[in-house]
């Protein structure tokens, strides 16, 4: 059952692609949004509860982060939205002056919560307070993102868990499209918070080819990809980003949820999307787990104790960078020495993961601009393997030969 | 390891005061350890009475490099070497690093003064050292590393601080305690009990093996680096008379002052546990002299240190308090006694109960109602600060008050995310600084018997610090004193069962 009179979404951005990747789907582009321009491809950072993990927002800004994530869903339990109310909004409360996406809090609901069940009402759960059925609707969804005034909200969608299969994936898509309406008719601010909207389907492409043509036609000023990065194999997934980036609008921005491993990342990139977020590289530095182009660390690891190297050679970072170029010039070994002992030692380890994250992005958008995306890809995947293509993966060297650039040629054209 | 000054620098002490205040023993000073290799006193200056921040593994607790040289301005830091050492000291990562302590650990210049080192206390033991189970021996000192207790032999602990060490690391001598468990759940700032007396034996060779210990490092690191001794605690001035006379009058340790030259130490650590003006019994006595009898009674009945019984050659040395301060009344209360330097434990203490301080000396004397005021606000109070816009403290110029307010911190703490703590230590830190800059001003303007008056009228000492939600997770080397031998489980668990919360 869908919506006879489909909503039309206002959008407050403007997405100006400024070079396509002559080889691949990859896409370099402009897109700016309230609180100023976001040059794509981007990964976003999450800052789950208004705080990017132990680092101030000036520490953020510093590392060129110009979007950053919070959850409507831990937003909405504290401070609660009557204290969003009260300050303003999410920007105020956490004084960061660029912009701020929010997802619907549909995720937690079900990555969180067992308890949780759907209706077409919206989702109902227990309380983690007081255990007190709740309900969360669209409409409310859309309200509490509205008091925390993030530049992009997510519809609420209906998630299933990835590896899901039967009438479940499609009742679920149909009620995504049905909840995107109620969205769009929720959103108080259209011309300040730009709703996206969230293709479902699983990995059945049909579902997946009605889902873009549906939520397309309501025009949301930007779309992600949902429903993915659960488990399911990598193949599927390439497979799915690829069918839906091709299926739709050229001139909107396009954002896979959850994605943060830099060949995904990469990958997705050649496959024509523009934004990433992911808890990994803050999660994983509080791990002691440093992400560098030769893979990663876990400088946990004995072998790191007497390493008097930077974590990563030649990184730009505040923590890589050498103390006689202005940098804090730590050492693998006092990393090693902090890690999951001292708070400051994760800090540290996050300045340097985000960074990763972001450079490889802002790398990522030089070659496209250069046209070079295909030989910047090969390179990061010979870097990353140390230059043996047999330890390519397989799904990355299948993925990308869909959009002309074969791994194993070694032709750097 | 540094090399020897060339033969024309005269090594200056490293401390000088500027001007003291009687009938207080309060005084003014600089600090400046690289005078003793640089035999010149402008580099890298500290202004007393100041504080000195423990470090934890070599680091500022909640605080990375970066915002500690842009928003953190330390005086100095406190480093202990059994956070750093395993089971073999001489073979652990630091000591095959090659580097100095200041570069192993990152310890950077503030950017306002990209040459000024902040000096380094290096010791063998933390300010606020664990128990350990074992007692020392002539040739070892017993130490909680990370990996359990340890025989930390003082060779090798000579051996480190000769490859660790830089012109502006200030050695700490390693000092000899009794073993000293306190009983069960007592109050660590109440931990006077098992000092009150040493014992005959016990304090004789506390006297002698000390003494060793003291001397040996003063003939190793005394012609280039400023170092400081302990003054034994729970023995008499006239106890330790053989230890002190010993320690006046080592040969390598000359020192040239005024013109006159003088052999002796830098500075003395006094260990006082207790916190003296704050006795179970204490009653503040408003506008109180400096001599007033009843109180100089209480006083020698408790663990301070009376300076005036000391050999002169003590008088013009630096006092490090490495006790446990309670606040700031107890700075105060140090600063009167005669101390430069106070430990900051008790900062990290407060910022980990989620506490952002508000006293300062100045302002009204009197509030409004002539109640006496708190020294902080508990951030965890959610109900109170949760849309507070206002910054942590009125007028204070920290980062954290400049670009955030009391919502968002106590949001963070609500929240349990960990830059609440990191925010709460750069406005506790900034305003301890401003606090013991405006004591060096009264000092100098010969005021600071007025301005300690009023801040007892004024502020409430203790602070009770009621963190709902618990403060930041406990290491188990971080286990203060008393801590260890209490039954209280140092971390609640994070998790429970869904359906117990119904």
């Amino acid at each position: 059952m869908q919506s006879i009179f489909p909503q039309v979404a206002k959008s407050a951005l403007t997405y100006e692609v400024v070079a396509q990747c002559s080889t691949s789907k990859a896409r370099a582009a402009n897109l700016v949004l309230p609180h100023g321009l976001v040059e794509t491809p981007m990964f976003m950072p999450v800052a789950t509860q208004a705080s990017l993990k132990g680092l101030t927002p000036e520490q953020l800004e510093d590392l060129g982060c110009k979007i950053c994530l919070n959850n409507t869903y831990h937003l909405g339990l504290k401070p609660g939205k009557d204290v969003l109310d009260a300050i303003g909004g999410a920007h105020k409360l956490q004084s960061w002056s660029r912009n701020i996406l929010t997802d619907s809090g549909g995720f937690q609901m079900v990555s969180l919560l067992k308890l949780a069940t759907i209706t077409e009402e919206g989702v109902r759960f227990l309380s983690p307070h007081d255990g007190a059925p709740m309900l969360l609707t669209p409409e409310h969804s859309i309200e509490l993102q509205n008091s925390i005034g993030s530049d992009i909200i997510m519809q609420l969608d209906d998630v299933v868990h990835t590896l899901t299969t039967g009438p479940r994936v499609e009742e679920a898509m149909h009620r995504s499209i049905r909840w995107l309406d109620r969205c769009i008719a929720a959103n108080k601010n259209p011309e300040r918070q730009n709703l996206f909207a969230i293709i479902q389907g699983g990995l059945d492409l049909d579902l997946r080819r009605t889902c873009c043509i549906e939520m397309a036609n309501r025009n949301t000023p930007g779309i992600a990809i949902g429903g993915l990065s659960g488990g399911e194999a990598k193949e599927q997934f390439c497979k799915v980003v690829s069918y839906c980036t091709d299926l739709l609008p050229r001139n909107k921005p396009i954002y896979t949820m959850g994605v943060g491993y830099a060949e995904d990342m990469l990958v997705s990139v050649a496959l024509g999307v523009d934004l990433f977020d992911c808890v990994y590289p803050t999660r994983t530095a509080r791990f002691g787990n440093a992400i560098t182009a030769k893979g990663v660390l876990n400088l946990r690891n004995k072998c790191f104790a007497t390493d008097y190297g930077p974590v990563e050679e030649d990184c730009t970072c505040p923590i890589c960078t050498p103390k006689s170029n202005g940098g804090m010039g730590i050492t693998r070994s006092l990393i090693h020495h902090l890690a999951a002992k001292e708070t400051s030692g994760a800090h540290m380890l996050t300045l340097h993961n985000v960074h990763y994250q972001l450079n490889l992005m802002r790398a990522a958008r030089q070659a496209i601009i250069r046209d070079e995306f295909p030989s910047f890809i090969k390179d990061f995947f010979a870097t990353l393997h140390g230059g043996n293509k047999e330890k390519f993966p397989q799904w990355a060297v299948d993925a990308l030969r869909t959009v002309n650039i074969d791994l194993l040629d070694d032709d750097r054209s | 390891m540094a090399s020897a000054p060339p033969s024309s620098v005269v090594p200056l002490p490293a401390f000088r005061i500027l001007h003291s205040q009687g009938p207080t023993l309060a005084r003014l000073g600089l600090f400046s350890p690289s005078a003793v290799s640089r035999g010149k006193s402008n580099v890298s200056v500290i202004p007393t009475p100041n504080f000195i921040l423990p470090t934890s593994r070599g680091t500022i607790p909640h605080i990375t490099p970066d915002n500690a040289r842009k928003h953190v301005a330390v005086p100095a830091v406190f480093v202990s070497l059994e956070d750093f050492v395993d089971r073999n000291a001489l073979k652990s990562p630091i000591a095959q690093s090659n580097r100095t302590i200041r570069d192993y650990i990152s310890l950077l210049p503030p950017l306002s003064d990209p040459t000024h080192q902040i000096p380094i206390f290096l010791s063998a033991r933390r300010s606020c050292p664990v128990p350990t189970s074992q007692p020392n021996s002539d040739k070892t000192i017993s130490i909680v590393t990370n990996d359990g207790f340890r025989q930390l032999p003082i060779s090798d602990y000579f051996t480190l601080v000769s490859q660790l060490k830089d012109e502006e690391t200030v050695i700490v001598a390693p000092v000899d305690l009794p073993l000293l468990i306190p009983p069960s759940g007592l109050d660590v700032t109440r931990a006077s009990k098992p000092w009150k007396h040493i014992g005959g034996n016990r304090a004789r060779k506390m006297v002698t093996r000390n003494e060793q210990w003291s001397v040996s490092t003063l003939k190793n690191f005394a012609t280039q680096n400023a170092v400081i001794v302990p003054l034994l605690p729970g023995i008499s001035v006239g106890e330790q008379a053989p230890y002190l006379d010993s320690i006046l009058n080592v040969k390598d340790s000359t020192r040239v002052s005024d013109g006159h030259v003088r052999r002796g130490i830098d500075g003395l650590t006094v260990l006082e546990l207790s916190s003296p003006f704050i006795p179970e019994s204490y009653e503040p006595v408003e506008n109180a002299p400096a001599s007033d009898p009843a109180r100089d009674a209480s006083l020698t009945s408790s663990q301070t240190v009376d300076f005036g019984n000391l050999p002169s050659g003590f008088n013009d040395v630096l006092r490090l308090n490495l006790g446990y301060q309670n606040g700031p009344h107890d700075v105060i209360a140090a600063v009167e006694r005669g101390h430069d330097f106070v430990c900051g434990d008790w900062i990290t203490t407060t910022t980990d109960a989620g506490i952002a301080f508000t006293f300062e000396i100045g302002g009204n004397s009197m509030t409004p109602n002539g109640k006496k005021v708190d020294i902080g606000i508990s951030l965890w109070e959610v109900e109170l600060y949760a849309a507070d816009l206002s910054p942590l403290s009125d007028e204070c110029e920290c980062y954290t008050c400049k670009k955030h307010h009391r919502a968002y911190v106590a949001h963070l703490l609500a929240a349990k995310e960990m830059l609440a703590w990191t925010l709460l230590q750069i406005h506790n830190i900034y305003t301890v600084n401003r606090f013991m800059s405006s004591i060096r001003d009264a000092i100098k303007h010969d005021k600071f018997i007025e301005i300690a008056a009023d801040f007892r009228r004024k502020y409430i000492p203790q602070m009770e610090g009621v963190t709902p939600g618990g403060g930041p997770r406990v290491r188990g080397y971080q286990v203060k004193l008393a801590g260890s031998m209490t039954d209280k489980k140092l971390n609640e668990s994070p998790f429970q069962n869904f359906s117990n919360v119904n």
